[in-house]
């Protein structure tokens, strides 16, 4: 696509620091992943190693991989309480996941028979345990095939901008001529298909099938969709800033471990580095739709002199 | 106005399915298991699921104001392994039992404030405390253990003229509940569940109201988990865990509104029944364990199906303009 020189509108293409500052918590996610690595390795200096950085990823990628579905879910707001009800019987989206959640855990269930399955087919455990290419195992390498698909179905694909759209306000999404309700259920297949593969890389990795082993990702891969710099009120998010949401989780745990912290201050160090972010991320929700978010009356309302501060009954 | 009528609404209609369906479902248990059709069986079942009512109320104050705690569990775990680490001194100990509450109770509250001042989705700010306190209770006890004095835990699993005593609790913790509701920081509570914006231009303090419904919340975990200590004479820091999600449920069974603002906390004290109840009825029917957890997941759609669709013709029928559009959208 050229843009011809005859055209009188300027350039489609917009600048850099047009994208920046569009990306900007993609862009933030990033650097926060890139600084905290950079000091993981002052801090200790035996990860200065290509062997480290490897076996990071080959750590984080089951938690990569949840988390691209996670966030796909994320983004078409599926997680947001806020959202009007779109499953038709007005079940809202949460709860149809927790209660989907449980059937999904008692097929996984009645496949295994309850007790953890010792025999994990020889491919899985070599796709999750073998380095494929320098050092890396499969699951690293399907995390990034994975992220490069997300990137490409959400910025390149109908689907992926009706995800945006769906996400950022379904109201307006449907009468824009969305689809909303298959926009959404495709979310949720998507993040299905993940798990599913997740799932299956971690029955390479710890060769056993447990039906509650995977209960130990799903809040982790929220948190990471989060400090990815996805809204969890939907709209907002890339793959990009989720797979650093992931390395800058995975960066965390690695570095409290080595640090020999206990199981216990490890959790306290991530919940901090949580709050540390959203605190970061605050200002957000002040620039976009600001009608249905925060309490601050919207610009026009702040502006007006009628408004009394407020003060208690 | 429409404030007033959702709280003077006709409480029978609003609470009529979920009660419908606890009936339904505490009938089954006993017509499955007619044995626990006796005084002392009543007692237990009541005893077992008085914890997760508590939790329930917990979630409830917390998505009055549109929010959802995630961090209920970990609080119950909290409070549970402080208990198990800390009595032990006589007659003080019912100080320091109120200690803990109100303890745990601030942590809520700051929770809560740091959601109001930030603007930071509930979910998520609860995510990461959730974390936090799990974190410290692991600190307080690394693993299962300690000892609640049975003199203490007698507060807790004894029994009042016949009524086990953490059946009073609850019914004290409703009552108090029912006063606040119709006091002034109730109704701000409830205004700024409806619409935050709305409640900080009529003048009342969005930052409070949370404080107030976070802490509440906290508080109520804290009882949970205390309870649960003194039933197992013993703290485990883990213990919470199971209640987070389900607590949810719980609450939206029970008709609290996910937008905040609407919703009956007797409604919740129905749906923590009827999912502590749904557990015992699939045991007594002889559901094999691998399928409990689909059958769970399928009756549990089926119920919020059942309720919400009963609460949307209400809806339609009572009111008219924005409830409806809140309701149906």
């Amino acid at each position: 696509m050229s843009v011809q020189t005859t055209t009188p509108r300027p350039a489609l293409k917009p600048s850099l620091r047009l994208r920046v500052q569009h990306n900007r918590y993609t862009v933030a996610a990033v650097a926060a992943a890139v600084v905290l690595y950079l000091i993981s390795l002052i801090a200790v200096p035996a990860f200065v190693s290509f062997n480290h950085l490897t076996s990071l990823l080959n750590v984080a990628g089951i938690l990569g991989v949840v988390a691209v579905g996670a966030g796909i879910v994320i983004i078409g707001g599926g997680i947001d309480l806020a959202i009007p009800n779109v499953v038709s019987i007005g079940i809202p989206p949460l709860v149809a996941t927790l209660a989907v959640g449980g059937i999904v855990e008692g097929a996984q269930l009645m496949y295994t028979s309850g007790t953890p399955k010792s025999a994990s087919p020889t491919v899985l455990q070599n796709a999750a345990n073998n380095h494929v290419v320098v050092g890396l195992s499969g699951t690293p390498l399907i995390w990034i095939a994975l992220t490069v698909m997300a990137v490409l179905l959400l910025s390149r694909t109908s689907l992926g901008r009706s995800i945006y759209a769906v996400g950022t306000n379904p109201r307006v999404a449907e009468l824009a001529g969305i689809n909303v309700r298959p926009t959404q259920i495709a979310t949720y297949v998507i993040s299905g298909v993940t798990a599913a593969i997740a799932g299956l890389l971690l029955l390479g990795f710890t060769a056993t099938a447990s039906s509650t082993v995977g209960d130990a990702y799903l809040l982790p891969a929220i948190a990471a969709v989060v400090l990815g710099g996805a809204s969890i009120l939907g709209g907002q998010g890339s793959a990009i800033g989720i797979a650093a949401g992931v390395f800058l989780l995975n960066t965390v745990t690695s570095l409290t471990t080595v640090l020999n912290l206990s199981n216990a201050d490890q959790q306290i160090v991530e919940g901090g580095i949580l709050l540390l972010v959203l605190a970061a991320y605050s200002g957000r929700l002040n620039l976009r739709r600001g009608s249905t978010a925060p309490w601050n009356p919207p610009e026009a309302a702040t502006t007006s002199q009628a408004v009394p501060e407020p003060t208690g009954p | 106005m429409r404030l007033r009528r959702t709280l003077a609404g006709a409480p029978v209609r609003e609470l009529g399915p979920i009660y419908l369906v606890m009936l339904a479902v505490v009938g089954a248990n006993f017509v499955l298991e007619p044995s626990l059709l006796s005084s002392a069986n009543i007692t237990d079942l009541a005893v077992q699921v008085a914890p997760f009512v508590l939790v329930a109320l917990a979630q409830t104050m917390v998505m009055l104001l549109a929010g959802i705690d995630l961090a209920v569990g970990a609080l119950v775990s909290l409070a549970s392994t402080i208990t198990a680490r800390t009595l032990g001194h006589g007659v003080a100990d019912l100080g320091v039992i109120l200690a803990i509450i109100a303890a745990v109770g601030c942590l809520g509250s700051l929770t809560g404030l740091f959601v109001a001042v930030l603007r930071v989705p509930a979910l998520v700010v609860t995510l990461a405390t959730s974390f936090i306190w799990e974190g410290v209770a692991l600190k307080v006890l690394p693993q299962a253990g300690g000892n609640v004095p049975s003199g203490d835990a007698v507060y807790f699993t004894g029994a009042l003229f016949g009524v086990p005593i953490v059946v009073v609790l609850i019914a004290l913790v409703l009552i108090a509940w029912a006063t606040l509701r119709r006091s002034p920081a109730g109704l701000r509570l409830y205004a700024v569940g409806n619409n935050p914006m709305a409640a900080r231009l009529s003048g009342l303090s969005v930052i409070r109201g949370h404080m107030l419904a976070y802490g509440l919340g906290a508080g109520c975990s804290a009882l949970a988990g205390i309870v649960l200590s003194a039933q197992t004479s013993s703290g485990d820091p883990n213990i919470g865990t199971p209640f987070t999600l389900s607590s949810v449920a719980a609450a939206i069974i029970g008709g609290i509104s996910l937008f905040g603002g609407r919703g009956r906390v007797a409604g919740a004290v129905a749906g923590a029944i009827v999912i502590g109840m749904l557990n015992n009825l699939l045991l007594y029917a002889g559901v094999s364990s691998f399928f409990q957890y689909v059958v769970q997941g399928g009756m549990l759609l089926l119920i919020v199906g059942f309720t919400t669709w009963r609460r949307m013709r209400l809806a339609r029928e009572t009111t008219s303009g924005p409830a409806v559009a809140q309701a149906t959208a």
